[in-house]
């Protein structure tokens, strides 16, 4: 079952932030790995990670460096490393919780639990 | 790849009023779509079946561009604002503060330092206790400005001796500076009949007002013998005198001639008022004493110097003219003791010595002490040969004695001298190896001036370090200004790309940190640099030091600057040449360069560490 736009759209910034609370990411890895946990069902559209994770980065959020591809020195490619700030870690707890409050209080109401 | 480059540029065109930022989010796009394609193409799918799925996978081109500016329009206005403030307050600060260290640093103690080898034009210079002026009493601030109407020294040194009519010491100053400094001084030295006759009142009130002092006769009596003769040394006239322990040489006499008698007769007549007198001094050290314990206690390097200027501007009215009146006076009476006249003759000699030995009793400097040796020496050495013309051999020997008595006293002083101030004058600064006196038991602080010196001269090398520095960041600037001028509202133009300030950070740290550090470890944290060692003796060694630490930081921060824009240019994706990239054809002549470098670092190391290890060279404990 694929998940709406309207319903995935809120959960982009506490998706990002716990998955760099992890280790640092590229983008495209951080896609893949989204797609692999959720078995495609959040169905992000790719280019739209970049425009958040440059929101979050002016936000001080989280920070970016550019690394060399492992076994790659040839063609010389390099990726954009994100990793999150102790801000971000900060905003991840806040929005956790947020999102926390708020299941539960869609899940009373629409499951009746 | 083509189709990603174009896609890319057509999501980023709105990013382009920042090229750095829009070249940073290209890059990471397009690095995106070939991961992208690398793993369709790994899932089975042709080179372009991939490069399309990877381009429909970013989804929707005019959505994503204007998510893409909406996420970074904050960012654009911020780089925006920061490269502005940048360009308005960091470069000209930098410049600012550089010029300032420079001006008001290093090249203010510089010329300090520098006038002090021009002592005879040392005047009033700027007082560094300028804010003690005030506090000091206007009579003790009198004495170094004077009433204030007039700026040159003579007018100083004049407005005081005006002021206190009655002191001695601040009349015979003014008359000191008034034969070293005044218009007159070239036509005083030259015996100018109307130089003399304007000097002689001055000199005639000197004496009213010191009448035990025979400062003035003396000076007189030289002007007079200016005016009215002539002394040329004689070859056929000798006498035997060994210099520093040597073997004896022989040194040719003085004779006179004489082309207005009258005035001669004047210039012996104020030589005998000379010998009469109960002592001979210009009050030079007195005077220079007396400014000395106004000033406070030096605090900074600029007034340490201020002390030294003072006592190297001290002028010692009479030191010559000591030496003229004696080689007059003994050559004079030589030719009279050839003519028999033996009376005259005798007194002649007699009064040459006094006056010589009278000025000797006084000398508080090394100065005063060798003038007054020179004087002696020569009245003894006219007196062994006049005596022998008069024929009385034993009076010629005593004066032969006394002559041999006085090589033997500086024999003595020299080889006492000799075994420990040679070190000491290693140890001594550049302005202590050329003040300090050659005589035993005279040992001054050696360290404090020495390592004022060093650092000023670290100071001033720095200052140049930094003003070539600027030079040429400010020769970058024009060519980068003329090169953005140039290629403006192109596609292809130029790019001004911010390296970031982690990598500036290390272009500090490496290129200038690092090397001062080393460089300060090296100089004042081990005994390799030798410290112990004045300038006077290590200045080509110092000087080759701060070449090869400038030079090192120069390279570094050439290369580390290169390094940089390097790595930001191939962040952000452009194209960095493979030459360039890899130090190839771009950097082949640096290597070159590089490899000059090198040699003449090995070769100052070689130098250095060669002083290093030479024997003798270590200072001697003795000295501080």
């Amino acid at each position: 079952m694929d998940l709406s736009q309207d319903l995935t759209k809120g959960t982009f910034v506490p998706i990002i932030l716990s998955l760099l609370k992890e280790r640092a990411m590229y983008g495209y890895e951080i896609v893949k790995i989204v797609n692999a946990r959720t078995r495609g069902r959040l169905e992000w559209k790719e280019g739209t990670l970049y425009p958040t994770l440059h929101r979050l980065e002016a936000d001080g959020l989280v920070r970016s460096r550019w690394q060399d591809v492992p076994g790659e020195q040839e063609s010389a490619r390099r990726r954009k490393y994100y990793s999150i700030t102790r801000k971000g870690v900060v905003e991840l707890a806040r929005r956790a919780a947020e999102w926390r409050e708020f299941s539960m209080a869609v899940n009373a109401l629409v499951m009746g639990a | 790849m083509a189709t990603f480059d174009q896609l890319v540029g057509r999501l980023t065109e709105r990013l382009r009023a920042a090229p750095e930022l829009r070249m940073d989010v290209a890059a990471e796009l397009r690095s995106h779509l070939e991961d992208a394609a690398a793993e369709f193409r790994g899932a089975g799918q042709s080179q372009e079946e991939a490069a399309a799925s990877a381009v429909k996978a970013l989804g929707d081109e005019r959505q994503l561009a204007e998510q893409l500016w909406q996420a970074n329009r904050r960012r654009i206005g911020f780089r925006r604002a920061a490269k502005w403030s940048a360009r308005v307050t960091l470069v000209p600060g930098a410049i600012l503060v550089t010029l300032l260290v420079i001006a008001g640093f290093s090249f203010q103690n510089l010329s300090r330092a520098l006038s002090l080898l021009r002592a005879q034009t040392v005047g009033f210079p700027d007082d560094p206790w300028r804010e003690h002026a005030d506090a000091v009493t206007p009579d003790k601030r009198f004495l170094f400005v004077g009433d204030g109407k007039v700026s040159d020294r003579l007018g100083v040194e004049k407005a005081i001796a005006d002021r206190w009519p009655d002191n001695p010491t601040y009349y015979a100053n003014y008359v000191s500076t008034y034969l070293g400094t005044s218009s007159d001084r070239e036509g005083l030295a030259r015996g100018d009949p109307a130089a003399v006759a304007r000097a002689l009142p001055i000199l005639d009130r000197g004496e009213k007002l010191d009448p035990n002092n025979a400062f003035y006769n003396v000076v007189k009596a030289a002007l007079l013998m200016r005016l009215s003769s002539k002394a040329k040394e004689d070859p056929n006239t000798t006498y035997q005198y060994s210099r520093r322990g040597g073997p004896p040489e022989r040194t040719e006499c003085w004779r006179v001639e004489i082309h207005d008698a009258a005035a001669f007769d004047r210039a012996l007549a104020e030589l005998h008022l000379a010998a009469g007198k109960e002592r001979l001094t210009d009050h030079a050290m007195d005077m220079l004493q007396c400014r000395l314990d106004i000033l406070p206690p030096p605090r900074r390097l600029s007034q340490y110097l201020y002390r030294v200027q003072l006592c190297v501007g001290t002028l010692f009215g009479g030191i010559g003219e000591l030496r003229e009146v004696v080689r007059g006076t003994s050559a004079y009476a030589l030719e009279l003791a050839r003519q028999g006249r033996r009376d005259e003759a005798e007194r002649l000699l007699r009064e040459a010595q006094v006056v010589a030995a009278k000025s000797g009793a006084e000398a508080r400097t090394t100065l005063e002490v060798l003038s007054s040796k020179a004087a002696m020496t020569t009245a003894l050495g006219h007196a062994a040969r006049a005596y022998e013309a008069m024929k009385l051999p034993e009076e010629a020997a005593k004066a032969q004695e006394r002559l041999a008595q006085e090589d033997r006293f500086w024999e003595s002083v020299w080889s006492g001298a000799r075994g420990s101030d040679r070190n000491l004058l290693r140890q001594a600064g550049f302005f202590h190896s050329l003040l300090m006196p050659a005589l035993p038991g005279y040992r001054p602080e050696l360290e404090p001036m020495r390592s004022a010196e060093y650092a000023v001269g670290e100071q001033t090398a720095l200052a140049i370090l930094l003003a070539l520095l600027v030079l040429l960041a400010i020769a970058l600037g024009a060519a980068t200004l003329v090169s953005a001028l140039r290629f403006r509202g192109r596609e292809n133009g130029p790019m001004l790309l911010f390296a970031g300030w982690k990598r500036l950070g290390r272009i500090c740290l490496i290129g200038i940190v690092l090397p001062l550090g080393a460089y300060v470890a090296y100089a004042h944290l081990t005994s390799l640099g030798r410290r112990e060692e004045g300038l006077g003796f290590a200045g080509v060694r110092f000087a080759l030091e701060c070449l090869l630490v400038g030079l090192a930081m120069l390279v570094l921060v050439v290369l580390q600057a290169f390094r940089a824009i390097r790595g930001r240019a191939h962040e952000a994706g452009m194209a960095v040449p493979a030459a360039a990239d890899r130090g190839g054809q771009g950097l082949r002549s640096f290597r070159w360069f590089a490899a000059l470098g090198i040699a003449v670092a090995l070769a100052v190391c070689a130098f250095l560490w060669h002083g290093h290890s030479r024997p003798g060279v270590r200072a001697a404990p003795c000295g501080k």
